[in-house]
């Protein structure tokens, strides 16, 4: 069995993939420490993993890092000593942190016992994230893997020609410190969000601006014909650690938002960061898909993979998803560095034709049984979730689920989901606001069986594929207009999950008592904390959430 | 459960130390509430971690009310980041106390610890003006000195448990328990939160120190570092070395 690693960036991970190249188990360090992305060295996830695995026959020979530590840290290094002299605050961190990040990775895997006979490898990271997507894709070779995120190894934008899962060629890459991804994160510091973390606020606050700042966006970065134009001196990331944008940026754009209250529709600056939100999503999406019809003149290819933390912008895969010229376009449940362990231990396995998985629940948690049984009331025996669960959705109640494995991605799609009638419009802005204490302005997400979605939204095959894991937004028809305008957002988009039968929530969705059409799905936790995990995250959230009913493996308990 | 200076001279930053505290308290009991098996133990942590939470979205309150009579120039930096909770070292993640410490000791820890953190409130109260901050920060404080009390009971339960799974004697706890281990275990937290004071205060201290030890080191292998040449990828790229860290 193979270990992958994934630390010290974005939310750290591990996953453990059996030799035959399946999914056994995956853990995300979040979950653990209920700290929202901790990117620590995942040791409480590695933990577990071994313990799982503890009577399992076969042993882990190998563990592979999701990046080549020395080579990113040299990449970031060389950069701002150069351009910044030696001494700024950038490489200065850099220096005092260099036993502290990846370059630890040996010293902290070398304390498990379990491990220290095993192999160390260190894949590129762009490889990593192309591999998870790999791993779940479904169509035919030669394909195109695009990976843009903020930087890997040494490269912010790859792309990878695929003839086969053993011939890969890298066709085009844009090197650090210009960055596709570092500019979007820029524009998320501007707005006084935090950077990797606040991306899919902008993608959300967009919608209700208007792009008037795209000529200033398009003098400082733009892709024409394969070559890509990024002015650095608008930007600090390079050599602060403190903010993303220089003073030049400030100078040109305007003031950036400071402030510890939440942004909002009544807000006298909301529409100036929303007209900043909004330019820099066009520039976003205007690059991405000049990049994708560059490649795709070049290779002539039809098939594409798309992964890498911008792929994680709903908007963008929208617009990708109707380009003429793209056959198939796969996107993994977990696109950004979290999903990255999955793809590094996916590359040592031999990958066998074993049938491909959707893998859209794969981390495993035991839940205690007893202690639940013998605290709460339960309403509803556990063959009869299903019955209650649609009895309690159709009496307009709000319903927590914590059943099964936990979602791979960072995407609810029912294991762990407060769910809802999406046609009550109170209760789903309840739910927004004051459950889920978001920002007015961030829409609800709504799950559905294929049919239902097909009534109510506009589908091609593409987006249908996209729903299932919620990477894409489609336009809603009229009738959804006057029936479901709660998970609708201001541009009449919705994220939308298409279900499975056989999941949970696909088996709510078809009951025959069912009274709804249409559940609006959110991420079973507060706001700043990560997703409920185990049973005791679910009773802590839901009774500071005020809520009351609990769906687990058990049965149906009331908090 | 880690506190912070008494005497900072600005009340919101210390406000900010005060509510990742009261996160990393959170976060603790949270993870106390999984590691043990007695229903009644797991609520009681769970209730205490919902306690701590809410204590730091109040202290955030205070501190948006105190915002509004200073001018803060960088209000960024005054963001509430839960990442902030590991970097600042409020929670280690070596090991979280129920892992770290016996279940007898840990009780221990936040009967001592949510009596210090009633204690620093008082000072705390002393330099808030607006009635609506002084009210919540009551509010909080009568929650510390609750919890610091549970703690007691819990103790007890505990015993009764250890008896029960660990085969611990009655008798040793009724000749121990519960004053003088009590008060020890109250001295030690707080010459151990002595000594974080003293390390805080002489933070800047420390830093003139190693900073130009830090500078030093750049200015020798930084030059090093613009001569080294990243290796080439080959063609098929899977073909690429991956036993190297470069």
């Amino acid at each position: 069995m193979y270990l992958g690693i994934s630390a010290f960036y974005h939310e750290s991970s591990v996953a453990l993939i059996s030799e035959e190249g399946e999914l056994l188990n995956f853990q995300k360090e979040e979950w653990h420490s209920r700290v929202k992305g901790d990117k620590s060295f995942p040791k409480l996830s590695i933990v577990k993993i071994l313990e799982d695995s503890a009577d399992k026959k076969k042993q882990i020979t190998d563990v592979i890092f999701y990046e080549r530590p020395m080579r990113a840290w040299l990449t970031v290094v060389k950069d701002s000593i150069k351009n910044y002299g030696y001494l700024n605050s950038l490489s200065k961190n850099y220096f005092r942190n260099f036993f502290n990040g990846s370059m630890s990775f040996y010293k902290e895997i070398s304390k498990f016992k379990e491990l220290k006979a095993c192999n160390i490898k260190y894949f590129d990271h762009h490889l990593s994230h192309s591999y998870s997507a790999l791993m779940y894709s479904k169509s035919s070779f030669p394909k195109i893997s695009i990976v843009i995120d903020g930087i890997g190894d040494q490269k912010t934008i790859s792309v990878f020609k695929i003839k086969s899962l053993s011939e890969i060629e890298l066709i085009w890459g844009l090197d650090y410190p210009f960055s596709l991804g570092l500019f979007y994160s820029a524009i998320t510091d501007f707005i006084g969000y935090s950077v990797n973390d606040g991306e899919y606020k902008v993608m959300a606050l967009s919608s209700y601006g208007r792009p008037l700042f795209k000529e200033k966006f398009d003098q400082i970065l733009g892709f024409d014909k394969g070559n890509f134009k990024f002015d650095t001196s608008y930007f600090a990331y390079q050599y602060s650690t403190e903010k993303s944008y220089s003073k030049k940026f400030e100078q040109f754009i305007g003031k950036p938002r400071q402030s510890i209250k939440k942004l909002d529709v009544q807000d006298n600056d909301f529409q100036f960061y929303a007209d900043i939100a909004s330019s820099a999503q066009v520039v976003l999406e205007e690059i991405t898909i000049k990049l994708f019809k560059y490649i795709h003149k070049q290779s002539d290819i039809k098939n594409f993979i798309f992964s890498g933390g911008v792929s994680l912008n709903s908007k963008l895969v929208s617009k990708l998803s109707k380009l003429n010229f793209i056959d198939s376009l796969e996107i993994p449940s977990s696109p950004g560095d979290s999903g990255a362990s999955i793809g590094a231990a996916y590359f040592l396995s031999h990958k066998k034709n074993i049938p491909k998985k959707n893998n859209l629940y794969t981390g495993i948690v035991n839940h205690n049984k007893n202690f639940i049984e013998q605290k709460f009331r339960k309403i509803y025996d556990k063959e009869d979730i299903i019955e209650g669960s649609v009895a309690l959705l159709n009496k307009q109640n709000i319903i927590c689920t914590c059943i099964g494995n936990i979602e791979t991605g960072p995407r609810a799609l029912g294991n762990r989901s407060f769910l809802c009638d999406a046609s009550n419009e109170f209760l789903v802005k309840e739910l927004n606001t004051k459950v889920k204490r978001r920002s007015s302005f961030i829409p609800t997400a709504p799950v559905m069986t294929k049919n239902i979605a097909n009534e109510y939204f506009y589908l091609d095959n593409k987006s249908k594929v996209l729903a299932q894991n919620m990477s894409t937004l489609v336009e809603a028809k009229q009738n959804a207009l006057k029936y479901f305008k709660s998970i609708l957002h201001c541009d009449h988009t919705s994220r939308i999950q298409i279900s499975m039968d056989e999941t949970y929530v696909g088996k709510i969705l078809i009951s025959k008592k069912a009274n709804f059409h249409i559940l609006a799905n959110t991420s079973f936790n507060i706001s700043s904390d990560p997703m409920v995990y185990s049973l005791e995250d679910a009773i802590m959230t839901i009774k500071r959430t005020g809520l009351k009913y609990l769906v687990t493996d058990f049965g149906i308990f009331e908090i | 459960m880690i506190l912070t200076p008494e005497n900072d001279k600005n009340l919101i930053l210390t406000l900010v130390e005060f509510s990742y505290a009261e996160y990393g308290s959170a976060l603790e009991m949270l993870r106390a509430s999984k590691m043990v098996k007695s229903p009644n133990l797991k609520m009681g942590y769970i209730d205490h971690a919902i306690d701590e939470y809410r204590h730091t979205e109040l202290i955030y309150q205070v501190i948006r009310n105190q915002i509004l009579d200073n001018e803060i120039s960088d209000l960024t930096r005054l963001q509430f980041k839960p990442l902030n909770v590991i970097l600042k070292g409020y929670i280690d993640k070596d090991g979280f106390l129920i892992e770290k410490l016996r279940l007898k000791n840990f009780v221990e820890f936040v009967y001592s610890n949510e009596f210090l953190a009633k204690i620093s409130f008082d000072k705390l109260k002393l330099r808030v003006n607006d009635r609506e901050s002084l009210n919540i920060i009551s509010g909080i404080m009568e929650e510390e000195q609750e919890h610091a009390d549970n703690s007691i009971e819990t103790l007890n339960d505990i015993m009764k448990d250890e008896q029960k799974h660990w085969g611990y004697a009655k008798k040793y706890y009724e000749s121990k328990y519960p004053k003088s281990k009590l008060k020890l275990a109250f001295t030690r937290e707080k010459i151990k939160n002595r000594l974080r004071l003293v390390y805080l205060k002489n933070f800047k201290f420390l830093s003139n120190i190693f900073d130009p030890l830090i500078n030093l080191l750049i200015l020798i292998f930084g030059p090093i570092t613009s001569l080294i040449r990243l290796p080439k990828d080959t063609k098929n790229i899977i073909h690429n070395n991956y036993d190297s860290i470069i």
